[in-house]
């Protein structure tokens, strides 16, 4: 197509239509990225079939709220259960193997740390995860509830990084700072967390 | 909600080893109350889960009375005393095994009641009480177990006129109807253990259940302290007792009593820090013979403020594999869900975690209700992705 041809449809009324479908596909789009939360990372080497139990570590936690670690492993490791894709061992049996193992740091334990680990308790991998920003979030008078997460998923024979997403949920948004009401509850807020996590490993 | 189990027809009630003057009824308060022809019972001291100071000797005293009113011989106050100070027993939580065998044979009772207060505020009366009787017995099999929790301002009704303000008038209403739940369920006539209603609105947020666990068969189930890192004391005590309770008002399940299970715990020095292992759960098994154990944490539990709030994790484990075979991760209010006028609204939070823990059971074996996570995501799995494993969740 010539600069001239397209000089001259561009006052047609199909240009114009074509041009305004472009320009809301191009908005849809920028809305879409500015909507998307966190970074992903897979390993497109590793064979996620092969993975069929994980180990849920707890979470290192850096907010304010002293349970956040364990309630987002909680929720974190019954919802990637649910999902039937893998099993995840009992919390305790976790924190056995751990304490049998040695590690010193259960929340960013070593690659030899995470065989030796994987291979007392029978998993395939490891998750380990950081709780970033948990609770209530202020900005002049709205409040709002956010968590934020990181999680990563370590190969059981290696000690490799094969899977790693971060997600952020919650915050104070328009109707909030127009019309208050503090947001949506916390634990509805970790949910959809979780569930943002486990989508991005199970894709 | 179905019966778990037939109905053990009460004992006879022995005349008794400890004569005429124990066989009366006594209360510590309140004179003596008429003397019932029931089965002859012991009231252990209450225990409080309550989370707050409570006058414990005088709501034993009535609910004793309460008891001898519904027709069931109460072995006096100091005869029992004497009976737990003989064999030393301090927690009154739970019935040992051998204790449950020599108050049968010292006592001559047919079962032991064990009473908890799970919640207590005179002020604006608010009281909640789970009751269970156990068998006087080696097995220590738990006979009937119910519980209430009420508010007085749970039903104001028209005008107010259904608000009870004297906490005095909702003991009565309290032990009452579950000294008549008792006496009814000794004397075969009603359920085993009271079952709470269930609400759709209280249903847990996140859960899964295993293939493995089957509808049609009988299990043993025993239920470990809970982990609780909730504020108020005794949490994890309290989820436990709501759990067990309407796990033996659900169809398949039988419960092992409590106290048999702490006797093996401390027995063979189970310490469950980070919550219990396979270890742990073989260990339990070898001993008390469950197919099942349920353990969980406990993060908020708590009636403090206007409304309730329940936050909780509970995960039950097959003995045999150590697999887990079903997880409930819940979150509720007790002003979830409300109907017009604010109608429906829980006002303690024994009750809340009671309807939640009856909704998570009901949907046990409904398999419609456990779908797994991916099918609910916006996008399907991409080709090569992982699957649902085989025999995992339905």
């Amino acid at each position: 197509m010539s600069i001239a041809r397209v000089l001259v449809d561009r006052p047609s009324r199909w240009g114009l239509a074509a041009a305004a479908t472009r320009g809301a596909g191009l908005l849809v789009v920028l809305l879409a990225l500015a909507c998307a939360s966190g970074h992903r990372y897979q390993d497109a080497q590793m064979d996620f079939g092969s993975v069929k139990t994980v180990a849920v570590l707890p979470f290192a936690n850096l907010s304010r709220d002293n349970l956040a670690g364990e309630r987002v492993r909680d929720t974190f490791a019954n919802a990637l259960l649910a999902t039937g894709a893998v099993y995840v061992l009992p919390a305790g049996e976790v924190a056995r193997a751990l304490g049998k193992a040695g590690v010193a740091n259960a929340a960013a334990p070593s690659s030899e740390e995470i065989v030796k680990l994987c291979q007392a308790v029978k998993a395939d991998a490891v998750i380990t995860a950081v709780v970033k920003e948990y609770g209530e979030l202020r900005s002049g008078t709205a409040t709002g509830n956010v968590a934020s997460v990181s999680a990563q998923m370590l190969e059981g024979t290696t000690g490799k990084v094969v899977w790693a997403a971060s997600t952020t949920k919650g915050g104070i948004g328009l109707s909030d700072r127009l019309l208050g009401g503090g947001g949506a509850p916390l634990n509805d807020v970790t949910e959809a967390a979780v569930d943002d996590l486990v989508s991005k490993l199970l894709k | 909600m179905a019966r778990p189990q037939s109905p053990q027809p009460p004992q006879s009630s022995a005349s008794g080893a400890l004569g005429p003057a124990a066989a009366g009824s006594r209360v510590a308060a309140g004179g003596a109350p008429p003397l019932g022809a029931g089965p002859r019972i012991a009231l252990f001291p209450l225990e409080n889960l309550a989370g707050t100071a409570a006058p414990l000797r005088e709501l034993r005293g009535a609910l004793e009375a309460s008891l001898a009113r519904a027709g069931l011989r109460v072995v006096a106050a100091e005869t029992l005393d004497a009976f737990l100070t003989k064999h030393r027993v301090r927690y009154t939580g739970g019935v040992e095994s051998g204790i449950a065998k020599s108050a049968g044979e010292e006592l001559g009772v047919s079962a032991i009641v064990l009473a908890a207060l799970e919640g207590y505020a005179p002020d604006a009366p608010r009281l909640a009480l789970t009751m269970r009787a156990v068998g006087a017995r080696e097995e220590a099999p738990i006979l009937w177990i119910d519980g209430l929790s009420r508010a007085g301002d749970e039903s104001p009704g028209f005008l107010g006129l259904g608000l009870v303000r004297s906490p005095v008038v909702l003991q009565e209403q309290i032990f009452s109807r579950l000294s008549g739940s008792l006496a009814a369920a000794l004397a075969g006539k009603g359920p085993l253990a009271g079952a709470c209603e269930g609400a759709g609105r209280f249903r847990p947020k996140v859960r899964y259940r295993s293939a493995l666990l089957s509808p049609g068969r009988n299990y043993s189930v025993a239920v470990v302290p809970f982990r609780s890192f909730a504020k108020r004391r005794n949490a994890g005590d309290l989820l436990a007792l709501e759990l067990l309770r309407q796990q033996a008002a659900t169809q398949g399940f039988r419960v092992i009593e409590p106290g048999v299970v702490r006797e093996v715990i401390l027995k063979h020095r189970i310490v469950m820090e980070g919550g219990v292992s396979l270890d742990q759960v073989r260990t339990l098994v070898g001993a008390l013979g469950a197919d099942l154990v349920i353990a969980g944490d406990v993060f908020e539990l708590d009636d403090a403020g206007s409304v309730p709030v329940v936050s909780f994790t509970a995960s039950m484990l097959d003995a045999r594999t150590g697999d887990i075979v079903w997880q409930a991760s819940a979150y509720a209010r007790g002003d979830e869900g409300l109907r017009l006028f604010g109608t429906g609204i829980v006002r303690t939070a024994p009750a809340l975690a009671c309807r939640v823990l009856r909704t998570s059971l009901d949907e046990l074996f409904d398999l419609k209700a456990f779908e797994p996570i991916e099918r609910r995501a916006s996008e399907p799995a991409k080709k090569g992705g992982w699957k649902p494993r085989e025999g995992g969740a339905e």
